[in-house]
């Protein structure tokens, strides 16, 4: 069996060391992506996501290293990727203004002196998922993977093996809840 | 549900929130009122939430969650790589030397490749630039009017294009000064000299109104004042070219590069429509500046949008007057307690006028603007303090003050009294 197979396979069984393991082989190509995504924002980028991860995936496939039955949990772990380096990238910008080294920062210490900016909202967004994960876990992948991954609806409906009808209704859901929980 | 840092919801109280908004949600807005009220008792403390969620008009953009907000590329991450080189052509010129780069745009020193004219010239290349079929008729339609513009104090608009290798460009006279602030800080300029120079800003700013033109912009960075002491209007109208507007609206765009939001209007950050009295409110911000030395509105350089419009829709501008600072009086030359006296009435009156939230209270136009201040000059009465008839008399008098004897003073009197009276009634 092809490396990047057996990893997802493991991670899908909950082995959390497949996902470092993982990293090193997708994750240069994902990153690109997750870092042209935050520059393009929300601008004519929620198809273009998913046909450049697409491609990616194309061409591990081409490869010979992810199965075609392994599309769907590569395109799940790719939008966990974006959303990993877009909050790296945040808390590096976040960082890199307050003059700190701190890679490691938490919205506590931040709220304390400035008003919530952009990059913070996306810091908020994010610990508030965490929170929705336990509520309701499909909720919060529906979050991640249009927010953070960019994914379309049709895309994701086909990922999570669920009608767009109900993607539709449920990111509704969600971003109501999340704006709630950002007041 | 308060206001702390830490995360106020719990993923019990979301579970609940998403079961309910799942039953409220198919309701239409009178069906979702009644189902509010109706809310069972042990539901209740979500009920203010819930509210929110049903039925405020969600606006759009920003606050929404909608999408990702753009962010710039931090330092150190790999830069969107500037395919620009010198002695490149685009269009039928010739790149010399990039002049700066903001977030939105490149500026480069350019000539005319076929040498016709020797004369530099400033090529501005969009880079966000979203490439679309209409661009070039968009170019089109603005380029003649841009280029229709010929003020000595508007640095002239040349060109606007595609080149071949698809990058769009704006070509534009080179011109080399100092924004006006920063010029009249350096050379330590009076403040009747300072509404001189800011005169020529409003008649450039007429003119190009008189044509429907807005300018969008205005900022001291875009005022720039020459070597030989002369005012030039830089960009002007380039902020609705390069506006790509069924996508975001002109702030949200400018909002992730480098955009000090102090000069723009109370509409322009709301998301409206931007008319000329928004270009008279982004002038009477520069003035405000000219004369006190400070800004109606401190902020920083990324404060999000959300506080922006409410520091906007809530803060009353202080006089400037009462913003003097030692090193601004020093900037214009005189003394904290002369500058007091030159800014208070007058002055504060015609900067607050100017800087009104609702547009129809400002100046109705930027010679409406200018009248008022050559008026001031004059020492004649200003229009918008004319609901005093003690202010009138004290202007007849510094005006009179050689001719006037106690008499004269009675009968001054009664003509100002009686000269009110008759405009009012005019």
């Amino acid at each position: 069996m092809n490396q990047i197979t057996q990893l997802l396979q493991r991670l899908q069984a909950g082995d959390e060391r497949a996902r470092e393991a993982l990293f090193a082989v997708a994750y240069e190509e994902l990153r690109r992506l997750a870092r042209s995504r935050l520059r393009d924002g929300g601008r004519n980028t929620v198809l273009e996501t998913t046909s450049l991860v697409n491609e990616s995936y194309l061409r591990f496939v081409n490869a010979g290293e992810l199965r075609a039955e392994d599309r769907k949990a590569f395109f799940a772990y790719a939008s966990q990727v974006m959303r990993s380096v877009i909050l790296n990238s945040v808390r590096e910008r976040l960082a890199e203004r307050r003059g700190a080294g701190a890679p490691q920062l938490t919205l506590h210490t931040e709220l304390a002196e400035a008003l919530p900016g952009d990059e913070e909202t996306i810091l908020k967004v994010h610990e508030a998922l965490l929170v929705l994960e336990q509520a309701d876990d499909r909720l919060s992948k529906i979050v991640e993977m249009r927010y953070f991954g960019g994914y379309s609806v049709q895309e994701i409906a086909e990922l999570l093996d669920v009608t767009e009808r109900t993607v539709h209704r449920d990111w509704e859901k969600a971003r109501l809840i999340l704006l709630e929980a950002l007041r | 549900m308060g206001r702390d840092s830490s995360m106020v919801m719990s993923a019990a109280q979301m579970a609940r929130m998403s079961h309910l908004l799942e039953q409220a949600l198919a309701l239409d807005e009178a069906g979702r009122k009644r189902w509010l009220e109706a809310l069972a008792q042990d539901q209740r403390d979500l009920e203010p939430a819930l509210r929110r969620a049903l039925l405020s008009q969600n606006r759009s953009g920003i606050e929404a969650l909608a999408t990702l907000p753009k962010i710039a590329a931090a330092a150190g991450e790999e830069k969107v790589e500037s395919r620009l080189r010198p002695a490149m052509m685009v269009g039928p010129y010739r790149l010399i030397r990039q002049l700066g780069a903001g977030g939105m745009a490149e500026v480069w020193l350019a000539q005319r490749a076929d040498g016709a004219y020797k004369r530099n010239l400033a090529l501005k290349l969009p880079t966000a630039l979203d490439l679309r079929a209409d661009i070039a008729k968009r170019f089109a339609r603005e380029r003649d009017i841009l280029a229709g513009l010929e003020h000595p104090n508007i640095a002239r608009f040349y060109d606007a294009g595609i080149s071949q290798e698809d990058l769009p460009y704006l070509a534009m006279e080179y011109v080399q000064g100092e924004p006006i602030t920063q010029w009249c800080d350096t050379h330590l300029v009076e403040v009747r000299d300072r509404i001189k120079l800011f005169l020529q800003v409003l008649d450039a700013v007429q003119y190009a109104h008189a044509r429907k033109v807005l300018h969008r912009d205005i900022k001291p960075s875009n005022i720039l004042v020459t070597g030989s002491g002369q005012v030039r209007l830089l960009d002007f109208g380039v902020a609705k070219l390069l506006a790509d507007e069924e996508t975001q609206t002109q702030l949200t765009q400018l909002y992730g590069q480098a955009f000090t939001p102090e000069y723009a209007s109370p509409e322009l950050i709301r998301g409206d429509r931007v008319q000329q009295a928004s270009d008279i409110y982004s002038l009477g911000v520069v003035l405000y500046e000219l004369l006190s030395g400070t800004r109606p509105y401190r902020l920083k350089a990324k404060t999000p949008l959300v506080a922006l419009e409410r520091a906007v829709a809530q803060t009353q501008v202080p006089r400037p007057s009462s913003q003097i600072t030692l090193e601004g009086a020093m900037a214009r030359a005189t003394t904290v307690k002369k500058l007091l006296r030159q800014l208070r009435g007058d002055l504060d009156a015609i900067a607050l006028k100017a800087l009104q939230r609702d547009p129809a209270d400002r100046y109705s136009s930027a010679e409406a603007l200018a009248d008022e201040l050559q008026r001031h000059l004059s020492k004649e009465p200003i229009q918008a303090r004319l609901a005093h008839p003690l202010y009138l008399l004290s202007r007849f008098v510094l005006r009179h003050r050689s001719s006037i004897t106690a008499t004269a003073v009675v009968v001054a009197l009664l003509a100002a009294v009686l000269g009110f009276a008759l405009t009012r009634a005019a």
